[in-house]
């Protein structure tokens, strides 16, 4: 198997290099300054969409280099713009430090895949002039440039897995069809201009490349401005502080169980946040329960208000309106028996199911004040016994699945049980 | 917005940490509300260069004369930069509310 793949990655480095020596050597010339110009601008700006890549999702991190391939396919001619996306995705990886054999097979099937490209292009409109875009020419080339690039890799992971995955072609890249078609049309629509004047791709990369950061910036923001306010409300009220440290593994647990059900990482830390900001204001901005307010009218008004004032709170507070929905709902369960609108199942916003049913497992793992700290095993049995009627049973799947997971070792689950059973019991009721 | 506290602020410097509830959530509210305003002139900025860049219209980059569009980008690059370095400025709550790990370390202790 190995010497197979061995053997394809090689033909593709051999075939990448070949085409691009042929193309070179059929090329007038005397190429003129222009294009080589806008060649190594497109070359550089192809290395850096390697190295800073757009973050979607979890695990989901998009090159935007489609976006690049087709402006080089519309302004440059063949053998230039088959080196311009060869060399810069050689750099973007050699940069990245990937294995050597690794970089030189991306760039021979960027080389193969643009030169198909470029040469649909070049075929179908001869006549065509750099600062303008022949529409019929540039879809099918986006089309075959997408196939050969994507069918070239599928054929390496195919030889790895020793099946023939190119029949599961379409569904394995249906997503990625969406994304490459909305960069080729930013390729697209951004042809004239950058024809016209090639350091206006610069200025295009600029604003792509802060949009890219701003996302992971904003969430950096929020753990910064949460452990500010924590540090601050532990400084006020040390009595606060083992509530909010209870909120961190909570918070970690939510997190990892989140992005093991399929949510995204920017969503799934921003869970985190929310359970760090529900314990943040059980802790600090709700008074005690068990103080001052015996009459248990009041504290059954008290805990229905509870779940709206949380929301407001990352609302207006900390400018968090995306997570309002978990902590609004966070009470609910899943038969319709919860509080304060009796959603039921689905109805329930998934950050609030997956908060919920993480805050139970904490519960159990604490020791209560009529009852010891369960273990892991014991308490999951709890939680599967309860799916479907106070929790969601996918996601006390994906739990059970992240605990089991994360205790490889005995002296592992023993270190987690006692720092659950060290924390007070309210933090961990707060959650539920 | 007011320092609460410096790390190079001396002993004798005005303690300005927040000491009720009401004062926290309003400390927080006003770095919040500071990093979205900087994150939504950033936001604006981004989408008005590439709509900009996109041939839309008269004034777009592909329709101006070169020495114009040449202004018009340079100018975005350098709007560009000022208002990254005002959201780097507000996007880290310490160094606008200042420091107070002293503080922490004493309180966990």
């Amino acid at each position: 198997m190995r010497g197979r793949l061995r053997c394809y990655v090689w033909g593709v480095i051999v075939a990448g290099a070949g085409v691009q020596f042929a193309l070179v050597a059929a090329a007038p010339a005397r190429l003129s300054s222009g294009p080589v110009a806008t060649a190594l601008l497109l070359t550089s700006l192809i290395a850096v969409a390697y190295v800073a890549p757009l973050t979607a999702g979890a695990k989901r991190r998009i090159i935007p280099d489609t976006a690049l391939h087709m402006l080089a396919i519309a302004t440059l001619p063949l053998p230039l713009c088959a080196a311009a996306g060869g060399v810069g995705a050689l750099l973007g990886n050699v940069y990245l430090r990937r294995p050597w054999f690794n970089s030189l097979f991306n760039a021979a099937q960027v080389v193969l895949s643009l030169g198909a490209a470029a040469g649909i292009y070049h075929a179908l409109a001869p006549a065509a002039k750099a600062d303008s875009v022949t529409l019929p020419a540039l879809l099918p080339a986006g089309a075959v440039l997408y196939l050969v690039s994507t069918v070239s890799v599928d054929g390496a992971m195919a030889i790895q897995r020793g099946r023939f995955a190119l029949r599961e072609w379409l569904p394995a890249h249906a997503t990625g069809m969406r994304t490459h078609a909305l960069l080729a049309a930013a390729g697209i629509v951004l042809t004239p201009a950058v024809a016209r004047a090639p350091w206006l791709a610069c200025i295009g990369a600029a604003p792509v490349l802060m949009l890219s950061r701003m996302l992971r910036a904003r969430l950096r923001f929020e753990g910064e401005l949460l452990e500010l306010a924590e540090a601050l409300a532990v400084a006020q009220n040390p009595g606060a502080g083992p509530a909010i440290e209870h909120g961190r593994p909570l918070s970690a647990l939510a997190a990892a169980v989140a992005l093991r059900y399929g949510m995204s990482e920017p969503d799934s830390r921003a869970l985190g946040f929310a359970v760090r900001i529900h314990q943040l204001h059980v802790a600090a901005f709700e008074p005690d329960g068990s103080e001052g307010d015996a009459e248990r009218g009041g504290r059954t008004a008290r805990r229905r208000r509870h779940p709206a004032a949380v929301a407001d709170f990352a609302t207006h507070v900390f400018g968090m309106p995306r997570v309002a929905d978990t902590l609004r709902f966070h009470h609910e369960r899943f038969d319709g028996r919860g509080e304060p609108f009796g959603l039921t199942g689905k109805d329930i916003p998934l950050g609030a199911r997956i908060f919920a049913t993480c805050a139970g497992y904490a519960r159990l793992r604490a020791s209560g004040e009529h009852r010891p700290a369960l273990a892991a095993e014991r308490a999951l049995l709890v939680l599967k016994a309860g799916a479907g009627t106070a929790w969601d049973p996918d996601v006390v799947g994906a739990l059970e699945a992240q605990v089991t997971s994360s205790q490889p070792s005995p002296a592992n689950g023993a270190r987690q049980h006692g720092r659950a059973a060290s924390a007070p019991r309210a933090a961990a009721e707060g959650g539920a | 917005m007011q320092r609460i506290r410096s790390s190079s602020d001396g002993q004798g410097a005005p303690d300005r940490r927040p000491q009720t509830p009401a004062e926290l959530a309003a400390l927080v509210r006003e770095l919040s509300r500071r990093e979205r305003r900087a994150r939504l002139l950033l936001w604006i900025w981004a989408t008005a260069t590439l709509l900009w860049l996109m041939p839309l219209g008269p004034l777009s980059a592909a329709q101006l004369p070169v020495a114009a569009a040449f202004a018009v980008g340079g100018g975005s690059l350098v709007a560009g930069a000022v208002l990254i370095l005002l959201y780097r400025k507000y996007s880290h709550p310490r160094s606008s509310a200042g420091s107070t790990r002293r503080q922490e370390k004493a309180a966990r202790r």
